[in-house]
């Protein structure tokens, strides 16, 4: 600062004294002892609005924890229940939707850690209430239907495993849990697992052995719930599957012209007897079918 | 030893009321001269001193020491300015080139006490000089001389450039050593 800096302040000073009045130095001090007296706003709203928000933080977290809870199975429409267990019934002739009703609890069993909503079914389930499910099949509660539920559900230990290790992803251990295994899967397709599946599959086998005790007792509960007279539906099939080539034969039969070539070959063969009752069958089975005169010289006896 | 500036605002703010008193007996005086001469008349001064010193009071757990209190202070004081000039439309913040920004009005020479005769004269032509700077340029040299800002702090104080800051001061001093034939 220079000389000429020096002597312009001190004139400056000589001419500046100019002070607040008293009055107005009373009123700022005596504002400035109120405002001690009082918190600011920062300190009288500061704790108030940090407990509110971290009231409202753990609120949020918490519903959000609740709603995404990993593992918990939600119920699916009833539309997909449907169609992936009907397709093993169709070659029955009993009703499809016998086994809906049961299928929605299954899947709650493969859930590991099961909402509220899903445990308060599974015990409903264990305390023999599931007949109460919305959609009951009388007819659902036949021992053969358990039986298969039991096997079925013995296999998940050995089947569901190598299935979920197959689709090479990091969620091999819940992709089986969370991914119910259809009923359209054939009863002989699983194959001996690797042992490198077995060993993955390991963890599972107690919730596999949970869901076969389970499926076992309701098999017993079932078992004497069910009608005595009802007919096995594995010997069901069974008699199906013998009456297979009766039944080609009988749409033979019911083909003219098959009829007439076998009635022919007797004839070949020499077998007349054969031949003349088969043709006489014939004629009572078609009396208004006319053989033309090349078939009539093979069937007819020489 | 006193305590720094720095040191009362934060016994202050910790609730120590004696701790104002010392920071407003210290400050009142130049802060006072620099709210009148920037508005001329005593009762509108008065007004905005007190506001100053309020918004100082109700800022008082914001205030961190990262300044000097005196920049602190005549920072809030700088903003009530500009929103006393808004309300007037001035602008109190000039362009660089203040040297030909166009003078206020002298004040009136009469409205101002003299004892005698040579004070009373050179409080006129200086007062008559120091009002008729432009804007920019008194509110420089108030904040040097009232306030013991540097350029740089009147430059923090007033969001501008220190460069800035320093040509305003500089022309400032300039008017007012001729005014008073110091030149």
């Amino acid at each position: 600062m220079t000389d000429q800096d020096d002597k312009l302040t001190r004139r400056y000073r000589e001419l500046a004294r100019e002070e607040p009045g008293a009055a107005l130095d009373a009123a700022i001090l005596a504002a400035s002892r109120g405002a001690m007296a009082r918190p600011s706003a920062a300190r009288r709203w500061g704790a108030p609005v940090s407990i509110a928000a971290v009231l409202m933080l753990a609120v949020g977290v918490t519903l959000n924890m609740q709603r995404e809870q990993p593992g918990v199975e939600y119920p699916e429409t009833p539309k997909s229940v449907a169609s992936e267990y009907s397709s093993p019934v169709p070659e029955s002739s009993e009703p499809a939707p016998q086994s809906v009703a049961p299928e929605t609890p299954k899947r709650q069993d493969a859930a590991p850690a099961p909402s509220s909503n899903t445990a308060a079914a599974l015990e409903r389930r264990r305390e023999g209430k599931v007949v109460a499910s919305p959609a009951p099949a009388k007819n659902a509660m036949t021992p053969e239907f358990f039986a298969q539920e039991k096997a079925r559900a013995v296999v998940p230990a050995e089947e569901k495993a190598p299935a979920a290790l197959k689709k090479d992803t990091g969620l091999a251990d819940i992709a089986p849990q969370r991914s119910p295994r259809p009923f359209s899967v054939p009863e002989s397709s699983p194959t001996a697992p690797a042992p490198a599946a077995a060993a993955a599959a390991a963890p599972m086998a107690p919730q596999a052995e949970a869901v076969q005790s389970r499926d076992a007792s309701e098999a017993r509960r079932a078992g004497s719930l069910a009608a005595p007279g009802a007919a096995p539906l594995r010997a069901k099939r069974e008699a199906d599957a013998a009456s297979q080539p009766a039944l080609r034969a009988q749409s033979a039969l019911d083909d003219p012209a098959q009829e007439l070539e076998r009635i022919a070959r007797l004839r070949a063969e020499g077998r007349h007897a054969d031949a003349d009752k088969a043709l006489e069958e014939f004629r009572r089975r078609h009396p208004d079918f006319r053989i033309s005169d090349a078939m009539l010289e093979r069937v007819k006896r020489p | 030893m006193a305590a720094s500036d720095e040191q009362l605002m934060l016994a202050y703010a910790g609730g120590d009321a004696g701790a104002f008193e010392a920071l407003y007996a210290r400050h009142k005086g130049g802060l006072f001269r620099f709210v009148q001469r920037s508005v001329k008349a005593r009762a509108e001064a008065e007004e905005l001193f007190q506001e100053i010193w309020m918004r100082a009071i109700e800022a008082r757990d914001r205030y961190a020491p990262q300044a000097k209190f005196s920049t602190w202070l005549y920072t809030i004081a700088h903003n009530r300015l500009v929103d006393h000039w808004r309300t007037r439309g001035l602008a109190l913040v000039s362009l660089d080139d203040d040297e030909n920004a166009a003078p206020e009005p002298a004040a009136d020479p009469g409205s101002e006490p003299h004892r005698n005769l040579e004070a009373r004269q050179t409080l006129e032509r200086l007062a008559a000089a120091l009002a008729a700077l432009p804007l920019a340029q008194r509110e420089a040299f108030l904040l040097h001389h009232e306030g013991g800002l540097t350029a740089a702090e009147i430059a923090a104080a007033t969001g501008s450039g220190e460069e800035a800051a320093k040509s305003r001061l500089r022309y400032a001093m300039n008017k007012l050593r001729e005014a008073i034939g110091d030149d």
